[in-house]
């Protein structure tokens, strides 16, 4: 075998991956700090970042929409075309307030991505004031690495590194689970979450599919 | 002849409808009862004998007594509002303080009020969680719903048995919410649910008249600290006066629904009780 072939053959997997239909969950914070507070009485961000996502898909991809609050809401079949995302987003766009049980939501996002192949991960649009949750943010963590699934976190905080800082977690979630971590305005988000879906198809084309243990 | 009947069968239901309710069955009223000398520190060592209980100005016989340390189900809130932010890191020391002062079989629920009113869906005993709910969940900034986060975390308990309290945290007076608060159903809430609402204030606003005779009605308790002094150690005082209370009791046939007077008193010179002021007849336990 010539060393072209070689190379070729190597480089097959991650040029097919990145091919290859991806499956996103996008869990969407509607807490009280988030839709009443850094963005006021925003009743149109989880439709805005579904229709986002729903921008962003190619064919063959899934997608699961959903919303944290004091309830932990989403969509229980993957969604296989845009309107439908834009239509889970719809449904979701009443449910804002309440608290911000980031980690518990992330980790009930990753339990939908049990059995899907990659390139597959959570895109997750947050302050990252984490509230009223059942595990704790390492306990997260650990349970997305395991699973191998990469967190990418658009954050609605812009704010000059308040103290205590809640990106400082956000952007820790990113590097350890292998997702990215953005800064961004409200009029930048569906930006974001098309880069955020471009980074995921990316960054899972290299990453087997592990057994997930929820 | 038929008016007649009809008229003397108004009567019969007006003179019905006029007379008050009455269960044969009685209940037993709780009453926790904290004694302090006139040092304010607090008398352990009392006897049934050396209390008195007056239903709306009468003596009832005290049917219960247990002077055995009682085990707290509590909820804290912390302010979180603006003003607050800088006082973030003497507020995780204190609350740490507070979880380390609890008993094994204590547990505590922890929340904040701010720019959310979150409470944890937490009741637990375990310390290194409510360590790790301090450490991850307080985030300063937004307003001082004071009143929406009292009654968020007493319904978090409702369904809890024994003596449950309530304990705040806060710079100021309830500056509402997105979800006004209402302060007279919360008022209702914590009578009819027997709760104990102790507040713990920092110099600026102090507590709010409202807030300290909340405390009060409820035989709970109030404390102001200083700039300087050890926040930590008031936390821990607070779950020392919980273990040290007395369970006291009363039977009351009462089945109304109306609010009734409670009044505790100890027959020991120099002694100061703080109890419940009043309780609610309600048709079924009465809390």
């Amino acid at each position: 075998m010539s060393a072209v072939a070689l190379l070729a053959l190597l480089a097959l997997p991650a040029a097919q991956a990145a091919t290859r239909p991806a499956n996103v969950v996008l869990i969407v914070d509607v807490s009280h700090s988030v839709t009443y507070g850094i963005v006021k009485r925003d009743r149109t961000l989880v439709v805005d970042a579904a229709s986002a996502l729903a921008a962003a898909m190619q064919a063959g991809d899934t997608a699961r929409v959903g919303t944290f609050g004091d309830e932990i809401t989403i969509e229980p079949a993957p969604l296989k075309d845009a309107d439908a995302v834009r239509a889970a987003g719809a449904r979701l766009a009443e449910r804002i307030g309440g608290r911000s049980p980031i980690w518990d939501a992330l980790v009930a996002a990753a339990g939908t991505l049990e059995g899907a192949g990659a390139p597959r991960g959570i895109i997750v649009l947050t302050d990252g004031r984490s509230t009223g949750n059942r595990i704790g943010f390492a306990d997260a963590v650990d349970q997305l690495k395991r699973a191998g699934i990469p967190v990418f976190v658009v954050s609605l905080d812009k704010s000059d590194r308040p103290i205590p800082d809640p990106g400082a977690r956000l952007e820790q979630l990113a590097a350890a689970t292998g997702g990215t971590c953005l800064f961004v305005d409200r009029p930048a988000l569906p930006a974001a979450i098309k880069r955020s879906v471009s980074s995921l198809r990316q960054v899972s084309a290299t990453a087997q599919p592990r057994r997930n243990n929820y | 002849m038929t008016r007649l009947l009809a008229a003397a069968l108004a009567l019969g239901l007006l003179a019905q409808q006029d007379r008050p309710t009455f269960k044969s069955t009685s209940r037993t009223v709780h009453v926790y009862a904290t004694v302090q000398g006139k040092d304010g520190r607090l008398v352990p060592n009392l006897t049934r004998d050396d209390f008195q209980i007056f239903e709306d100005g009468k003596p009832r016989p005290i049917s219960v007594f247990d002077n055995t340390p009682q085990k707290i189900t509590v909820a804290v809130m912390f302010d979180m509002s603006n003003s607050m932010a800088r006082e973030l890191a003497r507020i995780r020391d204190a609350a740490g303080a507070f979880v380390r002062a609890l008993w094994p079989d204590d547990r505590a629920r922890l929340g904040s009020f701010g720019l959310e009113v979150a409470i944890s869906p937490l009741l637990t005993s375990d310390k290194p969680t409510l360590l790790r709910i301090i450490d991850e969940e307080l985030w300063p900034g937004g307003p001082t719903p004071l009143w929406y986060a009292t009654d968020l975390a007493m319904t978090s308990l409702d369904n809890e048995e024994g003596r449950r309290v309530i304990l705040l945290f806060t710079d100021g007076e309830d500056s509402g919410f997105f979800v006004p608060g209402n302060r007279g159903e919360m008022r209702r809430h914590a009578e009819r649910g027997g709760f104990m609402i102790y507040a713990i204030g920092l110099p600026g606003h102090g507590l709010s008249e409202d807030l300290q005779t909340l405390a009060d009605d409820t035989g709970g308790g109030r404390f102001l600290v200083g700039q300087g002094d050890n926040l930590g150690a008031t936390f821990a005082q607070v779950v020392e006066e919980l273990h040290q209370q007395y369970l006291l009791g009363f039977s009351t046939d009462l089945v109304d629904g109306k609010s009734h007077s409670v009044r505790v008193k100890t027959t020991r010179e120099g002694t100061k009780v703080r109890a419940r002021q009043s309780y609610v007849a309600v048709d079924g336990t009465i809390r």
